[in-house]
């Protein structure tokens, strides 16, 4: 059998695959969901190894949640949040209990609160208020996901603050791989003025990012780590691959049965090809990332 | 027959797009979207006189594919 035979048995109707493209025959649905299955534990294996070439990777910068928070702000009227060293470091802080002590939560398992972060920079405010997040791939996912969440945009567009520092830290949590991002707001209090409000902060969970912002003195440096494979991202890749291929064949398949006034005993083409479509859909927006 | 596909696929697609950073409400909303599927396939070639064990398994497996496809991608 040559190749294009082959790829006709595979691909289109024809006589040796009674006129139903093989893959369209429910043995070769039945071995493409096996490659999908068998595909996504071998990615899962392959993370595991003591290789471990697949982790998170993320395009969030500190800046652009700088720039895009203060766009949301500016599109209600609320004036820009200045970036505050002090309340990054809080931030920073704020991440690396949460990797040291292993916890997705606004509140440590030891009993932090949020606000012990920013007493430990020497931030005095007013108000204050944490959004949290994690497994995010970039800053646009992340920003409308928290804009998305009532009680995180809340925060982003609270006239009370008047700063904001965020930290963007990649690290193993609760035995994965991810990114978590701090973002931190905060009016500072002026003199003897005492804490007269907290604003609840809403930490939220974002994918692993690439890059981590790390002060030293008077200098911001940024980091930009190894860039790796990203079994998310993979995945998606792959099952989209798939979906493609498969509401492909379909259009093939029912183009030629339509042709050649073919009569079959076989599911609805349109109907699978309505479903599959909303299956990749839902594939390209669905978001690792989680927010709190 | 296929509007109420169609009207059940937009709602698919509005409750994927309200929970996209929720795999456990996405994961939950494509079986559900999955079961309806199969079972309009069920009901479509019942209607069409076309009804066939095979066919139902064809739905049943094209419905797996959907599942398994957003499964991997969170789980």
């Amino acid at each position: 059998m040559s190749i294009i035979t082959k790829l006709r048995h595979w691909f289109t109707p024809h006589h040796t695959n009674n006129f139903r493209a093989k893959l369209l025959h429910n043995s070769g649905i039945f071995a493409i969901i096996g490659i999908i299955l068998v595909g996504n534990v071998f990615l899962r294996l392959l993370d595991s190894t003591s290789l471990h070439i697949l982790g998170f990777t993320s395009s969030i910068t500190i800046d652009e949640v700088v720039r895009a928070t203060n766009e949301t702000r500016a599109a209600q009227g609320l004036k820009a949040l200045s970036y505050n060293e002090k309340l990054a470091d809080a931030a920073r802080r704020k991440v690396a209990n949460m990797f040291e002590e292993n916890y997705w939560s606004h509140y440590s398992p030891s009993g932090k609160s949020p606000w012990v972060w920013f007493n430990a920079a020497g931030y005095n405010y007013v108000y204050a208020g944490e959004n949290l997040a994690k497994d995010f791939g970039n800053t646009t996912r992340l920003m409308q996901a928290w804009i998305d969440s009532p009680t995180h945009r809340d925060n982003i567009v609270n006239s009370k603050y008047s700063e904001i520092g965020i930290a963007v830290v990649p690290g193993t949590l609760q035995g994965e791989e991810t990114v978590l991002v701090v973002q931190l707001f905060g009016t500072p209090s002026r003199g003897s003025i005492p804490k007269k409000a907290i604003t609840q902060a809403t930490p939220v969970p974002v994918q692993v990012p690439v890059q981590v912002a790390e002060v030293k003195g008077q200098e911001t440096i940024e980091i930009i780590s190894q860039p790796k494979l990203n079994e998310f991202n993979i995945t998606r890749a792959l099952n989209l691959g798939t979906t493609a291929l498969f509401i492909l064949i379909l259009i093939i398949d029912f183009y030629l049965a339509e042709s050649l006034k073919l009569t079959r005993r076989v599911g609805n083409n349109w109907a699978h090809i309505l479903f599959i479509n909303l299956i990749l859909l839902a594939t390209v927006i669905v978001n690792a990332g989680k927010i709190m | 027959m296929y509007s109420v596909l169609v009207i059940v696929a937009a709602l698919y697609l509005a409750t994927i797009w309200h929970y996209q950073t929720s795999p456990k409400y996405v994961l939950f909303s494509t079986v559900i979207f999955a079961l309806v599927y199969l079972v309009w396939g069920v009901i479509h070639h019942l209607k069409s006189k076309s009804f066939h064990a095979r066919i139902v398994l064809e739905y049943l497996l094209v419905a797996s594919l959907g599942i398994a496809i957003i499964s991997t991608l969170l789980l």
